[in-house]
C-alpha cells in the first residue's frame, strides 16, 4: 500500500559566521535514506529515541515537511511528485494524528468546527445538514456520545483523552485509508492511554485502516503493531515482525535499547541484564561516515566504518549491520 | 436547520463564557460603565441638553449658575450643552479612527507574518518608516494637505496610528502559524487562505480587540490635541475645540476654570474608561495573564 | 523512620473553588530506601512533595496533618529554620530542572553557589566538593567548568542530582526525574539513584506517573488517586498482587517488553474533576468492583496482607 524508498530530509543547520564565509554548509540529516513498506491493513511501528527522525519521517510521507529526496509510493502514485491539487486529493486518503491533543486543536474553535473542518476545506457536502450528520457520526465513532453534548464545547473544556478522541474524529471524517499516528498517547495519563489505543484498534478493524504508529516506547509498540522498524539517527536499523524483534533483536542497537526498556515488573526488572553503552545519542549534525551506531556500539569492528545496508537476513527480517548476516 | 441551531447555541455560550469571566473584574466593569455612560450621553444629547450648543444664550464667560450649570463660553453658549454634544464627536472620532487604523494594521501584520519572505520585508520596512517618523508633525501635515473637517482628522489619525497593530498582528501570526493546530489544518487539506481565515484571524482577533481600546484612547487624545492647537473643525463642538477656544479667549489667565476643567475631565475619564477596559479584556481574552 | 507524614491535607483556593489536592495522606519513608509515589496527573503527588519541602504556592493551605523528618516537625519551622532544613535535610530535584540550569553560568559554578550560600563553604573547598560530587554522580570531574549547553540531557540530569545531594541531605525528593529522557539514559539515571541509596544511605522519594520506572527503582510504592493514597506496600508485593482495583488497572495499563503479551484492561471513564470529587471512594465511578458502600463511605487506609490499602473490598 505504501512504499518509502530512500527518503531523505535534510535541514540546513546553523553555521558559524566563519564557516559561512568559507562556504561550508552543514545539514541536520534528520532522515537519511529510509526505506520501508507497509501492507494494507497492517500496523507498522516506527520506534526511535528523540532525534531519531521518526516524526520527521511520518510527516515527510504526508508532505507536511518537504523531503529532500526519495520516493513515497501510495497506491501506485509517487506522493512526492503530486501537484497542489493532487496533494489535496491525497490528503483525503492519508491522515495524521498528532502527539499533543492540547496543541493540535484550535483553542478558539468548537469541537463541531474542528471535526467539520476537513469537510469544509474539501467541500465534501453541499448542505449543512449532511455535514452535521457526518460530524455527529464521527463523534460517535470515537465514542464521544451523545455527540450533541460535545459539539458546542471548546477544547479546553475537555479532558486530554477526550481531546485526542476529537483529533481522531477529525482525522477519520474524510474516511482515509492510511493514518500516521505520531505518538498519539504519549501526552496522556496511563489509564487513558489504553482507552485510546483500544479505540484506534477498533477503528482500524471497522474501517480497514493502515497505521504508521510512531512511538518512542518499544513496549507500547509491542502491543500495538504487527511489525516494528527501529530508527537511530535518521536511519532504520532493523525491521521485522514485532514479536520476533522484541524477543530476539538482531541489531546491536535494538539489543541495547531492549535491554534498557523499563519493565513494569520488579522481579523481572531486577533479574534482567542491561547491555552497557557509552554516551548518549548525538545530534544528527555532521555525522561520521559508516554505521550510525558504530561510535557507541559494544560490538563494533573495523568494517563498521563503512555504511551498512538494510538487507534481509532472515525471511521478513531486515537488519542494517555488518555483523548480522544470514 | 440543525447547523443553524448549533451556531446559535455556540454564540450564546461564547457570550456567556466571556461575560462570566469579564464579570469578575471590577476594573473592567467600571471601564465598561464609563464607556456605556458616554455612549448614552452621546445618543441622548438632543434630549438632555438644556440649550442648543451652537446658539448664544447668555452673556460670554458667565460663571456656573442654576441656569447654566457649567457657565458659558466666549460667545455666551451653554458649556454643558457643548460638552454633551462634544461626546458625540470624541466618541465617533475615537471609534472610527481606531477601527480604521486597527484594520489597516492588522491586515498588514497578518499578511507580513503569514507569508513571510519578501512580502514581510517590504511591509515591515514600510511600517518601520512610519514608526520612525514623528507622529504629531505627520498628523499635522496630513490635516494640512487634506484640509480641516472631522473625516480628515479621522484619516490623519488612522494613517499615523496603524503601525502598532501591524506589529502586534505580525508577531502573533508568526507564532500562531507554527502551532500544531495549523499543521493539523494543513494536513486535512486546508490552503493558505483557509488557514489564515479560519485559524490565524480568530486567534489574532481577541488580542487586537483588546488593543483597539488603547487605539481609541490614542485617537481621542490626538483629536483633542489637534483641535486644541487649531487644526480642528470650528463648527463641531468637540472637547478639544472647547479647549482651543478657551485658550484663544484667555480663559486660563482670567481664571474661567469652568471653561477649561470640565472638557479636560471629560477627555481624561473617557480615555481612562477605554484604558481599563483594555486591561481587563487582556486578562479575559489572554488566559495566560489570567490569575489562577 | 526518616520521614513520617500523618493525615496531611493540602487544599488550593482557586477562582473555580477549592481543590483538595492532598486529602488525608499518611506516608512513611525509612532511611536508605527509595519510595515511589505514583499517580496520574492531578493525583496530588507533586503537592505532597512541595508540602514536605514547604514550597507550596501562595494559594495553598495546609488544612491539617503533620510532617516529621528525622524528628523535626516540618510544618512548624520558621522561615529562618527552613534555610537550615532545605538542602541539608531534604532537597528536591524538580521536574524539568535539568532544563532550568542557568545557561550563562558554568554547571560547576551553580553547584558551588549552593555550597557557598547554604553552607558557608569557601570558594576553593566548594570547587573541590563539586569535583567530588561529579565523580559521585558519574560525570568526568574535568567538566565542572562546562556550560549547561555543552552537557547532554543525561549529564544535566546528573548535575541536578549532584546539586541535590551537595549538602548530604537525608532525603531527596525527585519529581519525574527521568521523564522526557531517552530509554538508555533513563535506565542509567535510575541506576544512579539506586547507587546513591546504597553508597550514601540516602532516601529517595521518587515521584512519577510511570509505573515501569517504579518497578525498576523503588523498594516500596505508594499509589495515589485523587489526593489520597490507595495502596502502599513493598514494590514487589504491590506488583505481584495488587489489592486495590485502581492499582490493578493501572499496572495492567503498562505494556511490557517481556513476558506474555496480555491484553489491556482499560479503565473506563476519565480521571475525576478535582473540583467536584465523587462521594465515597473517588475511584468508584470507574471501578469494576464497586458496590453500594463505595459511593457512600470514603474507605480508610487499612493494613491488609502486610501493606496498606484503602478499599472497601478489604473491609
Amino acid at each position: 500500500m505504501l512504499e518509502v524508498k530512500d527518503l531523505r530530509v535534510w535541514f540546513p543547520a546553523r553555521t558559524s559566521f566563519w564557516q559561512s564565509l568559507k562556504g561550508v554548509s552543514r545539514y541536520v540529516k534528520a532522515v537519511d535514506g529510509v526505506s520501508f513498506t507497509i501492507k494494507r491493513g497492517e500496523v507498522l511501528a516506527l520506534v526511535g529515541e528523540s532525534g531519531s527522525g521518526k516524526t520527521t519521517t511520518g510527516k515527510a510521507i504526508l508532505r507536511l515537511i518537504e523531503p529532500t529526496s526519495g520516493e513515497v509510493w501510495f497506491e501506485g502514485v509517487n506522493v512526492l511528485s503530486l501537484n497542489k491539487k493532487e496533494l489535496k486529493e491525497f490528503r483525503r486518503k492519508a491522515q495524521i494524528i498528532f502527539q499533543d491533543p492540547f496543541e493540535s486543536l484550535d483553542p478558539r474553535m468548537t469541537i463541531y468546527d474542528i471535526v467539520a473542518e476537513p469537510l469544509k476545506v474539501n467541500k465534501v457536502y453541499g448542505s449543512a445538514d449532511e455535514e452535521y450528520d457526518a460530524v455527529a457520526k464521527a463523534l460517535e465513532d470515537v465514542r464521544l456520545v451523545p455527540p450533541e453534548d460535545f459539539m458546542t464545547r471548546f477544547p479546553h473544556e475537555l479532558s486530554g483523552g477526550q481531546r485526542q478522541r476529537v483529533a481522531i474524529a477529525r482525522a477519520l471524517i474524510l474516511r482515509p485509508k492510511f493514518i500516521v499516528a505520531d505518538e498519539p498517547v504519549s501526552m496522556l495519563d496511563a489509564s487513558i492511554r489504553t482507552q485510546i489505543l483500544e479505540l484506534m484498534e477498533d477503528l482500524r478493524k471497522e474501517y480497514g485502516l493502515t497505521y504508521l504508529f510512531i512511538t518512542h516506547d518499544l513496549a507500547q509498540a509491542r502491543y500495538t503493531s504487527d511489525r516494528i522498524a527501529v530508527m537511530y539517527l535518521g536511519r532504520i536499523m532493523e525491521i521485522g515482525p514485532t514479536e520476533e524483534v522484541v524477543s530476539n533483536p538482531l541489531h546491536p542497537y535494538t539489543k541495547v535499547l531492549i535491554s534498557h526498556v523499563p519493565i513494569p515488573d520488579p522481579k523481572l526488572a531486577k533479574s534482567r541484564k542491561k547491555i552497557d553503552v557509552p554516551g548518549e545519542t548525538p545530534s544528527p549534525i555532521d555525522l561520521p561516515p559508516g554505521c550510525r551506531f558504530y561510535p557507541r556500539c559494544p560490538f563494533a569492528r573495523e568494517v563498521c566504518k563503512e555504511e551498512p545496508q538494510l538487507i534481509e537476513v532472515e525471511p521478513g527480517r531486515w537488519v542494517s549491520c555488518h555483523l548480522v548476516r544470514s | 436547520m440543525k447547523g443553524l441551531k448549533l451556531r446559535l447555541r455556540v454564540l450564546r455560550r461564547r457570550v456567556s463564557n466571556f461575560w462570566r469571566i469579564y464579570r469578575t473584574s471590577k476594573l473592567g466593569l467600571a471601564g465598561l460603565a464609563i464607556i456605556l455612560g458616554y455612549v448614552a450621553l452621546a445618543v441622548m444629547a438632543p434630549y438632555i441638553t438644556p440649550y442648543d450648543p451652537f446658539e448664544s444664550v447668555a452673556l460670554p464667560f458667565e460663571e456656573p449658575s442654576p441656569q447654566h450649570p457649567l457657565g458659558t463660553d466666549h460667545l455666551g453658549r451653554d458649556l454643558l450643552s457643548e460638552l454633551i454634544y462634544g461626546t458625540r464627536v470624541s466618541l465617533m472620532i475615537g471609534l472610527t479612527a481606531s477601527f480604521i487604523s486597527v484594520m489597516i494594521g492588522t491586515t498588514v501584520g497578518l499578511i507580513a507574518g503569514f507569508f513571510g519572505g519578501k512580502v514581510d520585508t517590504v511591509l515591515m520596512r514600510l511600517t518601520d518608516t512610519f514608526i520612525q517618523m514623528p507622529q504629531l508633525p505627520l498628523m499635522l501635515i496630513f490635516v494640512s494637505i487634506l484640509g480641516k473637517g472631522i473625516l480628515n482628522i479621522v484619516l490623519a489619525i488612522s494613517v499615523v496610528a496603524w503601525t502598532a497593530s501591524a506589529r502586534i498582528a505580525r508577531s502573533l501570526t508568526l507564532s500562531l502559524k507554527e502551532r500544531p493546530f495549523v499543521e493539523a489544518a494543513r494536513a486535512v487539506g486546508a490552503g493558505s487562505f483557509q488557514i489564515l481565515w479560519r485559524h490565524i484571524v480568530p486567534n489574532v482577533f481577541p488580542v487586537i480587540f483588546a488593543y483597539a481600546n488603547i487605539a481609541v484612547v490614542d485617537a481621542i487624545l490626538s483629536e483633542s490635541f489637534l483641535s486644541f492647537i487649531g487644526f480642528g473643525d470650528p463648527r463641531t463642538p468637540s472637547w478639544g475645540m472647547i479647549l482651543y477656544f478657551a485658550s484663544r479667549s484667555g480663559a486660563m489667565s482670567n481664571g474661567f476654570w469652568w471653561f477649561v476643567i470640565p472638557p479636560g475631565l471629560m477627555i481624561m475619564t473617557l480615555a481612562l474608561g477605554f484604558a481599563i477596559t483594555n486591561y481587563s479584556l487582556d486578562q479575559v481574552l489572554n488566559p495566560r495573564l489570567r490569575r489562577r | 523512620m526518616l520521614l513520617k507524614v500523618r493525615d496531611l491535607r493540602v487544599y488550593y483556593d482557586t477562582v473555580a473553588g477549592v481543590v483538595k489536592a492532598v486529602d488525608g495522606v499518611s506516608l512513611s519513608v525509612e532511611r536508605g530506601e527509595i519510595v515511589g509515589l505514583a499517580g496520574e496527573s492531578g493525583s496530588g503527588k507533586t503537592t505532597m512533595a512541595r508540602a514536605i519541602m514547604r514550597l507550596l504556592p501562595s494559594n495553598a493551605r495546609i488544612v491539617s496533618g503533620e510532617i516529621v523528618l528525622d524528628g523535626v516537625d516540618v510544618l512548624s519551622l520558621s522561615e529562618s529554620e527552613l534555610k537550615d532544613f532545605r538542602w541539608k535535610k531534604v532537597s528536591m530535584v524538580f521536574q524539568g530542572a535539568m532544563n532550568a540550569l542557568n545557561p550563562v553560568l558554568r554547571v560547576g559554578e551553580q553547584i558551588a553557589e549552593v555550597l557557598v550560600e547554604k553552607a558557608g563553604y569557601d570558594k576553593r573547598r566548594a570547587w573541590s566538593r563539586v569535583e567530588e560530587l561529579f565523580k559521585l554522580v558519574g560525570i568526568d570531574p574535568s567538566r565542572t567548568r562546562d556550560y549547561p549547553h555543552e552537557f547532554s540531557g543525561g549529564m544535566r540530569q546528573r548535575a541536578v542530582i549532584a546539586m541535590a545531594i551537595a549538602l548530604n541531605p537525608d532525603l531527596v525528593i525527585a519529581d519525574e526525574p527521568v521523564t522526557a529522557l531517552d530509554v538508555v539514559v533513563q535506565s542509567k539515571i535510575l541506576d544512579l539513584l539506586k547507587r546513591l541509596r546504597d553508597e550514601l544511605g540516602i532516601s529517595v522519594l521518587l515521584i512519577t506517573h510511570d509505573l515501569s520506572v517504579i518497578a525498576e527503582a523503588c523498594d516500596r510504592t505508594a499509589i495515589m488517586y485523587a489526593g489520597r493514597i490507595v495502596e502502599y506496600g513493598s514494590t514487589e508485593e504491590v506488583f505481584e498482587e495488587p489489592l486495590h482495583p485502581y492499582t490493578r488497572a493501572l499496572i495492567s495499563a503498562f505494556p511490557s517488553i517481556t513476558g506474555e503479551r496480555r491484553s489491556f484492561e482499560p479503565i473506563k471513564g476519565d480521571p475525576p474533576n478535582m473540583l467536584n470529587l465523587p462521594p465515597g471512594c473517588a475511584f468508584h465511578p470507574r471501578c469494576p468492583k464497586a458496590f453500594d458502600k463505595c459511593s457512600k463511605e470514603v474507605p480508610e487506609l487499612k493494613e491488609v496482607k502486610g501493606r496498606l490499602v484503602a478499599c472497601h473490598l478489604w473491609g
